[in-house]
């Protein structure tokens, strides 16, 4: 019975975001179709059809394998540089102080000063990893940090005083509690990533990126080659998010049922 | 483990006032006290949690402790056998875990349960299970029986006695029924003494 609650409310939800979903692209096709200049606004049908033929080219798979190495290699960087750096601060003041005034400076910083300054320093073909990286450490850092601090005090005394080793503590004392953090984290900058690294691409135009290729479409005043290069950023950043937090879940759910489980 | 001369003072106000006490092996204690005598101040310093003002507190190199808190300090995601795993050493079987857990009252289905869906006397028996089955020599136990019925206290108490052989024992408590269970030593502490 509850099972049968819970899949009705799931099917109305689904059949809510299905009615959402063609109601704009509705809107988008009527809009078209009164502007009528694919120049100004392409019909969604003209963007799936230059869709079709982009993917048949081998520059568009190569361009799409040339950003998203880039864009996700700058995120596991900041991932795993945010976490390390979290975790130290947490233990250690005078690296957190340290870190402070650059963690400010580096959320207020608009993308562009970045990179342009990279561009100043770096070829452009690495332009995407370090914008990616320069947007998402702050927030990983931050948040990981902000999980440990928020670790049950008591808990860890009494792991202290029964001695418990670094490893479980680490699983079932500061890992549960950390966790909700570091996934909401990850949920804000993945499509950040995505967008910074994009746009990163755009200014600095890397032979082969995407960011090139949706330049070069705007220049050329290629409207439909636009939207769809918009699409496939689009759906690429969901994908790519869809994935990663399944594989967190995952994770989380293991570790968790590791200790719940009782033989 | 010997206390000597342990001082300690919050804000001004002084809670211990030169406390001593010294604690046999394999022998157990009943620490007596109004509430706010110092009884959880005096655990702290012994555990290392705070730091006392002076005195000392001397223990055998190696000495382990174990302890049931005031508050139950469980994990809340984890299964109460979990819960015990986590502080047992490698030769702590889980059946000798699950088999202490329903010798304190806990049935099959509530040791497979998070403990965050435990009752909070099952909780607070899940707690001193842990300290039981810790790998330790001392046993420190804060107001352990706190809300658990006449029924079930008698059951936990037989459970600590029978499990705590050669050990000591220190239990912390303002009720006078606990120390004639325990039959143990009897400290009394009174106010900044």
């Amino acid at each position: 019975m509850r099972i049968s609650i819970m899949s009705d409310k799931k099917a109305v939800k689904s059949l809510q975001y299905a009615f959402a979903v063609i109601f704009w692209l509705a809107l988008w096709h009527f809009a078209s179709l009164k502007i009528n200049k694919s120049i100004i606004l392409v019909s969604p049908a003209e963007v799936i059809k230059t869709l079709f033929s982009l993917v048949r080219e081998t520059a568009f798979w190569s361009a799409v394998m040339f950003s998203f190495i880039r864009i996700a290699g700058g995120f596991f960087l900041a991932l795993v540089f945010g976490t390390a750096l979290a975790v130290t601060a947490s233990s250690v003041a005078f690296v957190k102080a340290l870190l402070s005034p650059l963690i400010s400076a580096m959320k207020s910083t608009p993308v562009a000063s970045f990179v342009i300054l990279v561009l100043l320093w770096l070829p452009s073909r690495n332009l995407a990893v370090v914008i990616s990286f320069l947007m998402v450490f702050p927030i990983i850092y931050t948040n990981v940090l902000n999980g440990i601090l928020n670790v049950d005090k008591k808990l860890i005394e009494m792991a202290d005083v029964f001695k418990i080793g670094k490893v479980k503590k680490m699983l079932y004392i500061y890992l549960p509690d950390v966790m909700p953090f570091f996934i909401s984290a990850c949920t804000v900058s993945l499509g950040m990533s995505w967008k910074s690294g994009i746009a990163a691409e755009v200014i600095g135009q890397p032979d082969g990126s995407i960011g090139e290729r949706l330049y070069k479409s705007k220049l050329l005043l290629e409207t439909p080659d636009l939207f769809a290069w918009t699409v496939v950023i689009i759906v690429i950043s969901y994908v790519f998010e869809r994935l990663f937090l399944l594989l967190l879940k995952l994770i989380s759910d293991r570790i968790e049922r590791g200790g719940i489980a009782w033989k | 483990m010997e206390i000597k001369d342990i001082y300690k003072s919050f804000d001004g106000k002084k809670v211990l006032n030169g406390f001593c006490a010294e604690f046999k092996q394999g022998e157990s204690y009943c620490i007596m006290g109004k509430s706010g005598c110092g009884k959880t101040t005096l655990l702290n310093i012994i555990t290392g949690i705070i730091k006392a003002d002076s005195g000392e507190v001397i223990t055998e190199p190696n000495t382990k402790l174990s302890v049931v808190f005031q508050e139950d300090r469980l994990c809340e995601r984890l299964s109460a056998v979990a819960n015990v795993r986590i502080v047992c050493n490698k030769n702590c079987s889980v059946n000798s875990i699950v088999s202490s857990l329903e010798a304190v009252g806990l049935t099959k289905a509530d040791i497979k349960k998070p403990v965050s869906e435990l009752s909070g006397g099952m909780r607070r028996r899940t707690a001193i299970v842990r300290a039981v089955m810790a790998d330790s020599s001392v046993i420190i136990l804060d107001e352990p029986f706190k809300g658990l019925d006449a029924e079930t206290k008698e059951k936990t108490i037989r459970y600590i006695l029978d499990s705590t052989k050669g050990r000591t024992l220190i239990i912390i408590t303002h009720d006078e029924e606990d120390t004639v269970f325990l039959n143990g030593n009897i400290i009394y502490m009174n106010s900044s003494e």
